[in-house]
């Protein structure tokens, strides 16, 4: 059995180990974590990071130890950003493959839709959808999505566009295909590598809106923690405590990096033309 | 080997396209009438060449013929049955008989899929919707024999398209035009994406393919050498319109319609004294818009023997000869019939 393509592209090794150490953490959270992420601790408070105290990452300012609340927000972050994005791209690729294949008056309907909610600066329409469904983690999934839809029916959109044209396509019809035959089998496959890079994109993206979310309390809500609230609540401490905003910052920071990373090896994999190329 | 027999029967074919205008509420401002009165006919075991310039609806018209594109008029027989009037079924299984050979070998393979998979689907769609019934194995052996028979290594068959040359891209399009065994093959242009040393091997193996397999082949193109080597009768088309029709040699040695001639006189000879004999006929002007409607000959303007007649009405296909059709009024005596 030939090698597996992904691990002879260094980049997308590079972010699959981020992602991999992330998920290996969420795992060791979900039964083991230093201390207890919500417990406070009076003595304890702001304390710096340190070997001697267990606190590897310093406590906040209620005492609470920061590497068990970056863990267990690691958890609800990846959640949120995968599920959002899945939903995002679900409804989104659907949208804009029948935009797409269908053209005409379908493809202007679905579109201008598309275009108002395009026409939304994203943080807007994601505090617009949570002030209407009422702050918590599963309408964070659901804002979140929403401002995806339309991304990934113009992307979907318009690699369907660009393929419809093609002589392989008419060959198909010519050789009895059916539509959605056609599709499964020519359209989509050959539409991937610009959504997969999107599905990348909007992964690192979604940390980030989560973040924003929260750090603006509308997102996940306190004393649950996600690294977008840790943020919030450091920024009043950010002076005498940096270690509160540091890490959690440094966790969004590393996790984007590796979606991005694993992005970019993937839509080098994907693309035939790049195989075999020595 | 020619029979009287007709396998294609092309009548009075028109496709326009709709000119739109406007962003949202769409209005039609016109049409282009790409394809405008097409007749011909195509005997068992001949082909047909369709020559033209560019934009003279030649491709069209085998995409129309292939029922690839509707047609605003005119009906297209094959075996005498009228492609526009079976159902869509039985159209899928109609299509098995017609196939296309295209153009561009780029664009007409799709690039994830492996040159045998290629190949083979044809066989795998019409045995999925159970038209044929061939097993996995007989597919793989039938794709195997057909690779073999268009010269591409058996070797190749799990190698992607962007792995092979033009030539051998092609090869591959033509071994999927064969796979369903169809009677009549209908080729796009296609050697004009290809090296000149290169369309020769694709020429001969299109020709020897056609004694093999017994095939009749509508051939588009726009180069004469390659039509007149590869044709036994030539259609010669213009804005839209057949103008002369006759068997290649007849067509080679003694074009008649002033376009033709113009046409054939632009043709570069190898030998340069009989090059600077030969007259040029330099056409004036440009091909008019095909979406102006106007009355008399498509040629008119461009014409170097135009009659006041030519203004005023469209000639329309006339025999010269049995094998000689031509729409001119210059050859349009009242003695011949019509």
């Amino acid at each position: 059995m030939e090698k597996p393509r992904i691990l002879k592209n260094g980049i997308a090794i590079m972010g699959l180990v981020i992602i991999l150490l992330y998920i290996i953490m969420i795992i060791v959270s979900s039964f083991w974590l230093p201390f207890d992420p919500s417990e406070m601790d009076v003595k304890h408070v702001l304390e710096s990071p340190s070997f001697g105290t267990g606190h590897f990452f310093g406590t906040d300012e209620f005492g609470r130890d920061v590497l068990s609340r970056i863990m267990k927000g690691s958890s609800v972050s990846l959640i949120i950003s995968i599920s959002a994005t899945a939903l995002g791209a679900v409804f989104g690729i659907m949208m804009g493959i029948w935009a797409g294949f269908l053209g005409g008056r379908w493809d202007n309907f679905i579109m201008r839709i598309a275009d108002i909610m395009f026409s939304f600066p994203s943080l807007l329409m994601a505090i617009f959808v949570m002030a209407v469904l009422g702050e918590n983690t599963y309408n964070v999934i659901i804002a979140i999505g929403i401002i995806y839809i339309p991304q990934f029916a113009r992307i979907s959109r318009g690699a369907i566009l660009s393929l419809k044209s093609n002589e392989f396509i008419r060959a198909a019809r010519s050789n009895g295909a059916g539509n959605i035959y056609i599709l499964f089998r020519h359209l989509l496959p050959n539409s991937m590598p610009p959504i997969i890079v999107q599905v990348s994109l909007s992964l690192s993206v979604a940390i980030l809106l989560e973040s924003s979310l929260s750090f603006l309390g509308l997102g996940v809500q306190p004393p649950e923690p996600s690294w977008g609230n840790m943020l919030s609540s450091a920024r009043k401490v950010m002076m005498i405590a940096p270690w509160t905003a540091i890490y959690p910052g440094l966790a969004i920071i590393t996790l984007v990096l590796g979606f991005n990373l694993l992005g970019d090896g993937l839509r080098d994999i994907l693309d035939p033309r790049l195989r075999n190329v020595s | 080997m020619v029979n009287t027999d007709i396998l294609l029967d092309v009548q009075n074919l028109k496709v326009h396209f709709p000119i739109e205008k406007g962003i949202i509420f769409k209005r039609n401002a016109g049409w282009i009438r790409a394809v405008d009165g097409v007749s011909f006919s195509i005997r068992k075991g001949e082909s047909l060449g369709l020559v033209g310039e560019s934009g003279c609806g030649k491709s069209t018209t085998a995409m129309t013929v292939a029922q690839l594109q509707a047609s605003t008029a005119g009906k297209v027989f094959f075996e005498g049955r009228d492609l526009s009037l079976i159902t869509p079924k039985e159209l899928r299984r109609e299509r098995m008989n017609f196939q296309i050979v295209f153009q561009d070998p780029y664009s007409s393979l799709n690039p994830r899929m492996r040159a045998g998979d290629i190949i083979a689907e044809p066989l795998r769609i019409y045995a999925r919707k159970k038209i044929i019934s061939i097993s996995k194995k007989e597919v793989l052996e039938k794709t195997a024999s057909l690779m073999d028979r268009c010269g591409l290594p058996s070797s190749s068959a799990d190698r992607y398209p962007h792995e092979f040359s033009g030539g051998q891209r092609q090869r591959i399009g033509i071994a999927r035009a064969l796979s369903l065994g169809p009677k009549m093959i209908i080729a796009d242009e296609p050697v004009s994406a290809l090296d000149v040393s290169i369309q020769s091997q694709i020429l001969n193996l299109l020709k020897d393919l056609q004694q093999e397999l017994d095939l009749t082949f509508l051939f588009i193109a726009h180069d004469l050498a390659v039509v007149e080597y590869f044709c036994s009768r030539i259609a010669v088309m213009y804005l839209g319109h057949i103008v002369e029709t006759a068997d290649s040699k007849t067509l080679y040695n003694q074009p008649i319609h002033p376009y033709t001639r113009a046409l054939f006189s632009a043709v570069p000879l190898s030998d340069p004294r009989s090059a600077r004999k030969r007259k040029r006929i330099i056409l004036e002007g440009d091909v008019p818009s095909p979406s102006v409607v106007r009355a008399g000959c498509p040629f008119m303007d461009r014409c170097p023997d135009v009659m006041e007649r030519c203004k005023v009405e469209t000639p329309t296909l006339s025999n010269l000869d049995k094998n000689h059709q031509v729409a001119c009024f210059l050859y349009d005596s009242p003695g011949k019939e019509r």
